[in-house]
């Protein structure tokens, strides 16, 4: 009895000493140097049990990263973690998606190392050569981040050619290809794209879908033509004709108007020298609204009030979340009202009289 | 065969009484349900968590089985000077060894099956009531994979038992021990020596690398747990190949232990 009582007493004593050890070298060590171990002496380490070091991994990844704020966290051990886990299970998708899409975005979601987060898709699409949430992921932050719709539309029909993709997810993949290329500017190839999609979709609901984008890029195309013919016009008598109908009564529309095939008339932007499509313009004015109000909304629910103004609403959009701030399809500038957060605009569809 | 089977039986039930064999039970089954908690903190990845680290527990504590009463099946009958009373029976050395082998491999049969349906049961609850998020994530539940690679762990097992049977017929328990555990995280590491093998540019280093691979129980092979998670490879050939290597690896190593056991002298 003396005897455990002695044992409980030494142990007792002991740990005043432990604490005073723990003050020391808590000073000498960091959590970040307590990870930097190479995936190869890990996996000699395991024995062969490298599942189960990734998970490990993984789990301490999610609890370090979640545990501070984004400006505390450090991308070069982000990156080291979620390459070790990698390198440990080379087919743990998630954690290329998650590791790759935490680093890649800009705050406040992320930690704006978009190249080291491309590097980690990258690596998990040569591991992975038949998973298809790989390029998508990737195809995502090019379009949103960098912006280079190429690229992203280059990973999205990579991601739509992988053996893993279904049927309908197969015509989405390539409805978010060929919308890339129509941003970036690759008509041609976005129109190939949805044709193919409008001739092989076996749902009726995606056929239309196919069928409305091609009816859109034809539409943008005669606006292009008649928005050249404006500026040849504006070049040789120095102001804007009155009316499309004029513009081509001058001889500068070969064959006359055209009629738009997603149905509206074509009238002038004055804002912006061009011709635009009022059935078209009518669709993206609603989509810019509807987008504007909802960041009005998101800018209220993290500050507390609506954005004094529309460069306040711009800032926001550009600077702290993933999306672009859209411009008017009429090039006019929109409407705010900063007491509602409400974001509309003076031209509206039906009051443009064809001019 | 009346004989090997009643040492298979003797040694079946010496094992089962084993306290060390229950606290290994016990720590496999502690660590196989511990997995739904930290498959609670893993951001979705549940089936790979609960499955990770209950294949890995039941193969590191029936590796430790292996080793730890495998060492001592021969050992213990000689040191403790039984062996005189088993042949003093009409029983021969190779017949002692043969049920002394299968006896521990009823025994981890019948403990890995039992690990393996409590492993089983928490599987099919996660995998139940996350059935859509686990389909969207890794594409499937790959319940036969989870199974084979169970039994490939019960073919590991069957060797590293061989091993330290051989060391057992020969040393004492602590130099058993070690040595079967290097020659198993040498056999761990197999592809490593095969990789030197074709890296090295002197061709009698490279022959001599590549029939120590041949050589070394290519353990790396028994590892399917990585398809029992994404799915794979595991197919009809595969299992019958495997269990065809391990099988007749586990007869060379048993004929080895029989030559060293037969030529021993008990004073």
């Amino acid at each position: 009895m003396l005897g455990l009582i002695a044992i409980a007493v030494l142990v007792a004593i002991s740990i005043p000493f432990q604490v005073r050890i723990d003050d020391i070298r808590g000073k000498f060590r960091s959590v970040e140097e307590s990870l930097y171990l190479s995936s190869a002496s890990l996996r000699k380490i395991s024995l062969g049990y490298t599942e189960i070091l990734s998970d490990i991994y993984w789990m301490r990844a999610i609890q370090y990263f979640g545990s501070r704020k984004i400006e505390e966290q450090n991308p070069d051990l982000l990156y080291h973690y979620f390459d070790i886990i990698t390198d440990l299970d080379p087919r743990f998708v998630n954690a290329y998606r998650y590791g790759g899409t935490f680093l890649a975005e800009p705050g406040p979601f992320g930690l704006g190392q978009f190249d080291k987060g491309v590097a980690l898709l990258e690596k998990g699409r040569k591991n992975n050569p038949d998973n298809f949430r790989l390029p998508l992921e990737e195809a995502f932050l090019y379009y949103f981040y960098p912006k280079d719709y190429v690229k992203a539309a280059e990973l999205f029909q990579e991601a739509a050619r992988k053996p893993g993709v279904a049927g309908s997810r197969e015509a989405s993949v390539k409805g978010m290809a060929a919308a890339a290329l129509a941003k970036g500017g690759d008509r041609e190839l976005s129109k190939d794209i949805w044709r193919i999609i409008y001739e092989t979709s076996p749902s009726e609901g995606r056929r239309n879908f196919a069928f409305r984008n091609l009816q859109e890029i034809e539409t943008m195309e005669i606006e292009d033509g008649l928005t050249a013919a404006l500026r040849a016009y504006r070049k040789k008598y120095g102001k804007l004709p009155g009316s499309v109908k004029e513009l081509a009564a001058a001889g500068y529309v070969e064959g006359g108007i055209p009629a738009a095939p997603i149905g509206g008339d074509f009238v002038i932007a004055p804002d912006i020298d061009a011709v635009r499509n009022t059935e078209l313009a009518s669709r993206k004015l609603k989509e810019a609204l509807a987008v504007l109000n909802a960041k009005a909304a998101r800018f209220r629910k993290m500050y507390g009030e609506y954005p004094r103004d529309l460069a306040e609403l711009r800032a926001f959009v550009g600077k702290e979340t993933t999306g672009e701030f859209p411009e008017h399809p009429m090039g006019e500038e929109f409407v705010y009202n900063p007491a509602s957060g409400i974001v509309e605009s003076k031209w509206k569809y039906g009051e443009s009289k064809e001019q | 065969m009346k004989r090997i089977l009643s040492v298979a039986h003797n040694t079946f039930m010496e094992a089962i009484r084993d306290r060390v064999l229950y606290s290994l039970v016990l720590f496999a089954l502690l660590m196989i349900v511990s997995s739904l908690v930290f498959a609670s903190i893993s951001a979705e990845q549940y089936n790979k968590i609960v499955k990770d680290l209950g294949l890995t527990a039941i193969s590191v504590i029936g590796i430790l089985i292996s080793v730890f009463l495998g060492i001592g099946l021969v050992y213990k009958e000689v040191e403790k000077k039984t062996v005189y009373n088993i042949f003093s029976k009409p029983i021969r050395r190779y017949e002692f060894i043969l049920g002394k082998y299968l006896g521990l491999g009823l025994t981890l049969f019948i403990i890995t099956l039992g690990m393996a349906l409590i492993l089983f049961l928490i599987v099919l609850y996660i995998e139940i009531k996350y059935a859509g998020l686990i389909n969207f994530y890794y594409g499937g539940h790959f319940y036969a994979e989870f199974f084979n690679a169970i039994y490939f762990e019960y073919l590991e097992f069957l060797i590293v038992i061989g091993i330290a049977l051989v060391f057992s017929s020969f040393t004492t328990p602590v130099m058993s021990a070690l040595f079967t555990f290097f020659v198993f995280a040498i056999g761990r590491f197999s592809s490593d020596i095969r990789l030197f093998a074709e890296e090295v540019k002197n061709p009698v280093t490279a022959v001599f690398s590549e029939a120590v691979y041949r050589v070394i129980p290519n353990l790396e092979k028994f590892d399917v747990r990585n398809e029992a998670v994404y799915g794979g490879t595991v197919n009809p050939d595969l299992v019958l190949y495997t269990t065809a290597y391990a099988v007749i690896y586990a007869a060379a190593l048993l004929m080895l232990a029989i030559i060293i056991f037969e030529k021993k002298e008990f004073k």
